[in-house]
C-alpha cells in the first residue's frame, strides 16, 4: 500500500527523469537571444478544488507535508534559507509561493511541483560547481512551474493509453527510483516543454546577474559521467521514451542561449554554505559503489582544486574499495596528500592506515591509525582500529 | 467465477512467492547451517534471483533476517541495484561483489553499499566477532528507508572461510527492523539463530 | 479441464485475483479481524481517532490516475461526519486528532503504516500467511505508541487509510485491454483499512481491510456506507 506514495511522487516533474533528448529542435524558430521577450506570468492563485490542477496541488501539499517530516530531508537551516533566497533572487514576484526542500539522495536531480514545492537532491548539490550553476537548474525548474507544464502534460497524457498505477509491480529493495523513473516517463515532459524551461531558466538566471554560460557547464559535466555509464547513443540523441538524462544537443543550445560572457558565479558563497554538509554527501556518493562514475566526479572536482582534502579522501576511498591493478598506489597518493592538508577529515587517516596496512607498511599504518584515534576516539570502528594498532606495535 | 479464482490460486501456490516455516535445523545455499528453536518465516519468490535467503518475523514490510551461505569469489551479494535514469543499453551498474583477500572493513563496505540502495545508511559500530565458527566482523547500522521514510536499525555478521576449491567463501547474516520498538524486541530472536550458525562440512570425496 | 496459457497471464493479474479471492474470504470470517483474546473495549475507555489518510482519484480512459482535490476534500468531510454518525459504534469518549497535531507523531504513523502493510500482505488468508502467526491477528507496535497515550490519555487509537479511484465511462471501456497488460487497478477500486490499536500495549486489536469495486466517498450518503464497510465489526464498548 505504500506504493501509492511513490506513484504520487510521479506527479513531481524531475529534471532527469524527463531530461529527454532535445537533439535537433526542428520546427522551432531561430533561438531568441533576446530573452527579455520571454514573459514571466503573474503569481498564481490556487486553482479550484474541482479542477485537474487543483487535484495536483492538493496531492502535492500532502506530499510536501510528508517530505518536511522525512528523515531524508536535510534540516540544515542555513542551506534551506540559502536555497530559498536563491529562488527569490531568480524571481522576487513568485518567491513567496515557492518552497525549496533539499533531500539526501546521492543522485543528480531536482523536481518541481505545481503547488510551488521544489525538491533538490544532495547528488545535485554535490555536482554543481557554483551558485550560477545551481541557479540554472532552479531556474529551469521554475520555468516548468511558471508555464504550468505539469498540468499541460497531465492533460496531454490523457490521450495516450498507458499503464495505470504501478501498484506492486516493481518490488524489492531500491525500487522507488525505478517507480519514479517509470512515473516520470509516463508523464514525460515534451521536448517543447524542456526547451521552454531552458529558455525561461536562462532568462531568470541572466536577469538575476549570473553568468549564463554556466548552465551549459552543468550538462557538460553530466555528459562526462554519462559517458562512463554508456549506452550506444550516450550524449548524442534522445527520444521521448529514452531514459537518458542528458544530451550534447541540450548543452549546445544552452551555450547559444547564454550568448556573450559575463555575470556572477557565486563560487565562494556556494562553497561556504555547503561546507558543513559536503563530506556526508561525498561519503554517500562513495557508498553508491559505482566507482567509475564517482571517479569522473571527483577527478573534475580535484582539477578545480587539487588541495581539496575532503575530495582527495573520497577519491582515495574509491580507489581503496575498487582495488583494481594500480589502485592501491593511487589510493595511497590521494590519502597521503589529504593527510597533509588542513581540512583533512579524520576518516582519511583511517583509510590511509588501511591502505598502508595492506601494503605491509607497518610503521606508516601505526602512525595513521594513531592519528585517526586521536581525532575520532569515539568512531564506530575505534575498537577494531585499536586492535590493529596494538598488533602493529607489537 | 469463484472456482476459477481458486484454481488460479492453486496454480499460483506452486509458482509464486510463498512462506515456509523455519524450524529446527535449516541449511542456506547448502552450505550454512543454523538451528532454529523459535520459529521464523522464510519468504521465497521463484522469480527472484536473490543470492540470500530472506526470513522474517513480522512480515516483509517490517523486518528481515538475510542469510548468505558459501558465496564464491565473483558472486554478487545482491542482484537488484538502484539505478536512476539509465538507458536500456547502458552498462550494468556495479553490484557489491565478493572477491578474495578482502579486509574486514571492505567486507563491511560491501554491506554498506548493499543497504545504500534502500536509503541513507550509516555504520555505527564495527567490532571483531566469531560467525559460523570463523573469525569475522559484526557491524551495526541505521537506515532511513527511502520508500516509506521509516527509520530502521540493523546489525550484520560476516566472515570468510578459506576454501581449497574457491580460494575463499563468504558467510553472512543481516537483521533489519524498524528502530521504534521492533528492533530491540526482535533482535534476541535473530541473535539466537545467528549464534548457532556453522558451516556444513563437505561430504567425503568418493574414492 | 481448460488449459491455462500461464505464460501469457502476467503475475500481477494472478496476484490480484488471488488477493481478491482472499479478501472475500477474510470478510466472511469474523475472528480474523480481532487479536486473540480481544472482543470488546472496556466501558469508559477513550478512543482517539487519527485523521484519515485519504485520497480520491479519477481514472480516465487512458488509465491516467488523476487526483481530485474536491473529491478528496469532500471525502474527508464526509468521512468525519459519517464517523460522527457512528457514535453508536465508536461509543462515548471519542476525540479526533487534528492533522496539525498528528504531524508531531508522524514517526508513529509511519510505523503504523508499515505494520498495516504487513497485516494487509500476510493476514488476508492468502498464500502469504506467516507460518508463525497462522490466522492470528498478532501484531504490536509495542512501546512506540506511548507518546500518543501520554499526550491524549486515550486507551485506543483508530487509524484509517483509503485510496479510492472512480472510473470514467471511457475508462470502463478500456479496462479489459488494460487487464491483459497486467495492471492491477482496474478502475473504480476502493482499497483501505481501519486499524484499532490498544495504546496501553501497542497491540493491533482489530483490523479490517477493504478491497472492492464499489463504494463512494464523494457524497455524504454513500460515504456513510463506506465508513460502515470500513468499520464493519468494529469492537463495541462494554
Amino acid at each position: 500500500m505504500e506504493h501509492a506514495n511513490l506513484a504520487r511522487r510521479g506527479f513531481l516533474r524531475s529534471v532527469c527523469g524527463h531530461c529527454i533528448g532535445l537533439g535537433a529542435l526542428a520546427g522551432l524558430p531561430a533561438l531568441a537571444q533576446d530573452l527579455s521577450a520571454i514573459k514571466v506570468p503573474p503569481r498564481f492563485t490556487r486553482p479550484a478544488a474541482n479542477t485537474d490542477e487543483g487535484g495536483l496541488w492538493a496531492l502535492m501539499d500532502r506530499e510536501e507535508a510528508r517530505m518536511k517530516r522525512s528523515p531524508l530531508t536535510i534540516k540544515d537551516k542555513e542551506l534551506q534559507g540559502y536555497l530559498q533566497a536563491l529562488v527569490c533572487r531568480l524571481n522576487e514576484n513568485h518567491c513567496p509561493d515557492l518552497r525549496v526542500l533539499p533531500v539526501r539522495t546521492p543522485h543528480f536531480n531536482a523536481m518541481m511541483a505545481p503547488n510551488g514545492m521544489m525538491l533538490v537532491w544532495s547528488g545535485l548539490l554535490l555536482r554543481v560547481d557554483n551558485e550560477a550553476q545551481l541557479a540554472a537548474i532552479l531556474g529551469h525548474e521554475m520555468g516548468h512551474y511558471l508555464e504550468r507544464h505539469t498540468v499541460e502534460q497531465q492533460r496531454a497524457a490523457e490521450e495516450t493509453a498507458i499503464l495505470s498505477t504501478m501498484v506492486g509491480m516493481v518490488g524489492g529493495v531500491g525500487t522507488f527510483l525505478g517507480q519514479i523513473g517509470l512515473a516520470a516517463n509516463m508523464y514525460a515532459y515534451s521536448r517543447e516543454h524542456e526547451s521552454r524551461a531552458d529558455r525561461m531558466g536562462m532568462r531568470l538566471m541572466r536577469m538575476a546577474g549570473y553568468d549564463g554560460r554556466e548552465a551549459a557547464v552543468v550538462w557538460d559535466n553530466l555528459l562526462d559521467e554519462l559517458k562512463v555509464v554508456g549506452g550506444k547513443d550516450a550524449g548524442k540523441t534522445g527520444d521521448i521514451f529514452d531514459t537518458h538524462p542528458v544530451t550534447a544537443g541540450r548543452r549546445d543550445e544552452l551555450r547559444q542561449l547564454a550568448g556573450a560572457a559575463g555575470g556572477e558565479l557565486g563560487a565562494e558563497r556556494y562553497r561556504k554554505v555547503i561546507a558543513p554538509l559536503r563530506l556526508g554527501w561525498l561519503q554517500d556518493e562513495v557508498k553508491r559503489g559505482q566507482y567509475e562514475e564517482s571517479l569522473v566526479l571527483f577527478d573534475r572536482m580535484l582539477k578545480k582544486d587539487p588541495r581539496d582534502a575532503e575530495v582527495l579522501f573520497a577519491r582515495g576511498e574509491v580507489y581503496r574499495l575498487r582495488d583494481d591493478p594500480g589502485d592501491s598506489d593511487r589510493a595511497l597518493a590521494d590519502l597521503a596528500r589529504a593527510s597533509g592538508l588542513d581540512q583533512v577529515p579524520a576518516e582519511a587517516f583511517r583509510s590511509l592506515g588501511l591502505v598502508q596496512q595492506q601494503r605491509q607498511d607497518k610503521p606508516g599504518a601505526a602512525r595513521s591509525f594513531q592519528a585517526y584515534l586521536d581525532k575520532a576516539p569515539k568512531a564506530a570502528d575505534a575498537a577494531m582500529v585499536r586492535g590493529y594498532l596494538a598488533e602493529l606495535q607489537r | 467465477m469463484k472456482r476459477i479464482v481458486i484454481l488460479f490460486a492453486v496454480l499460483l501456490l506452486a509458482a509464486c512467492a510463498n512462506i515456509s516455516r523455519m524450524d529446527g535445523d535449516q541449511v542456506v545455499n547448502d552450505r550454512l547451517v543454523v538451528h532454529v528453536s523459535d520459529a521464523w518465516n522464510k519468504v521465497s519468490d521463484p522469480w527472484d534471483a536473490d543470492p540470500y535467503d530472506t526470513w522474517t518475523q513480522e512480515g516483509v514490510p517490517l523486518d528481515h533476517l538475510r542469510l548468505w551461505g558459501g558465496v564464491h569469489p565473483g558472486q554478487p551479494l545482491m542482484t537488484k541495484v538502484m539505478v536512476f535514469s539509465r538507458a536500456a543499453d547502458a552498462k550494468q551498474p556495479r553490484v557489491p561483489t565478493f572477491r578474495p583477500g578482502l579486509s574486514p572493513e571492505r567486507l563491511v563496505s560491501l554491506f554498506e553499499e548493499l543497504y545504500a540502495n534502500a536509503g541513507a545508511v550509516t555504520i555505527t559500530r564495527v567490532e571483531p566477532t566469531l560467525f559460523a565458527g570463523q573469525k569475522g566482523v559484526r557491524f551495526e547500522f541505521t537506515l532511513e528507508r527511502r520508500r516509506d521514510d521509516l527509520s530502521m536499525q540493523g546489525v550484520g555478521w560476516v566472515a570468510v572461510k578459506p576454501d581449497p576449491t574457491w580460494g575463499e567463501e563468504l558467510y553472512a547474516a543481516t537483521f533489519v527492523a524498524p528502530k521504534l520498538s521492533f528492533f530491540q524486541r526482535l533482535l534476541p530472536m535473530a541473535e539466537a539463530v545467528v549464534k548457532t550458525a556453522h558451516i556444513k562440512t563437505a561430504p567425503p570425496a568418493k574414492s | 479441464m481448460p488449459t491455462f496459457a500461464l505464460a501469457r497471464i502476467t503475475r500481477p493479474l494472478l496476484l490480484s485475483l488471488v488477493l481478491a479471492a482472499a479478501a472475500v474470504q477474510a470478510q466472511e470470517s469474523g475472528d480474523k479481524h480481532l487479536a486473540p483474546g480481544f472482543t470488546v473495549r472496556p466501558a469508559e475507555s477513550r478512543l482517539l481517532v487519527l485523521p484519515a489518510d485519504m485520497e480520491l482519484y479519477s481514472m480516465s480512459a487512458g488509465g491516467i490516475v488523476e487526483p481530485r482535490a474536491d473529491w478528496t476534500e469532500a471525502a474527508q468531510k464526509n468521512f468525519v461526519s459519517a464517523l460522527s454518525a457512528q457514535r453508536r459504534i465508536l461509543g462515548a469518549h471519542v476525540t479526533q486528532m487534528s492533522p496539525a497535531d498528528a504531524d508531531e507523531y508522524s514517526d508513529i504513523v509511519t510505523l503504523h503504516r508499515a505494520v498495516a502493510d504487513a497485516i494487509s500482505l500476510h493476514h488476508n488468508g492468502g498464500f502469504m500467511e506467516l507460518a508463525t502467526k497462522g490466522t492470528r491477528l498478532d501484531w504490536t507496535l509495542g512501546d512506540a505508541v506511548q507518546p500518543l497515550r501520554e499526550r491524549t490519555g486515550a486507551d485506543y487509537a483508530l487509524f484509517t487509510w483509503v485510496r479510492d479511484s472512480y472510473a470514467s465511462t471511457e475508462r470502463k471501456a478500456a479496462m479489459v485491454a488494460l487487464a491483459l497488460l497486467g495492471a492491477i487497478s482496474f478502475g473504480g477500486e476502493q482499497v483501505g483499512y481501519a486499524s484499532l490499536v490498544d495504546l496501553r500495549t501497542g497491540r493491533v486489536v482489530w483490523f479490517n481491510q477493504l478491497d472492492r469495486m464499489s463504494g463512494d466517498l464523494r457524497d455524504p450518503e454513500p460515504a456513510v456506507e463506506t465508513v460502515e464497510a470500513l468499520l464493519k465489526g468494529f469492537p463495541r464498548q462494554q
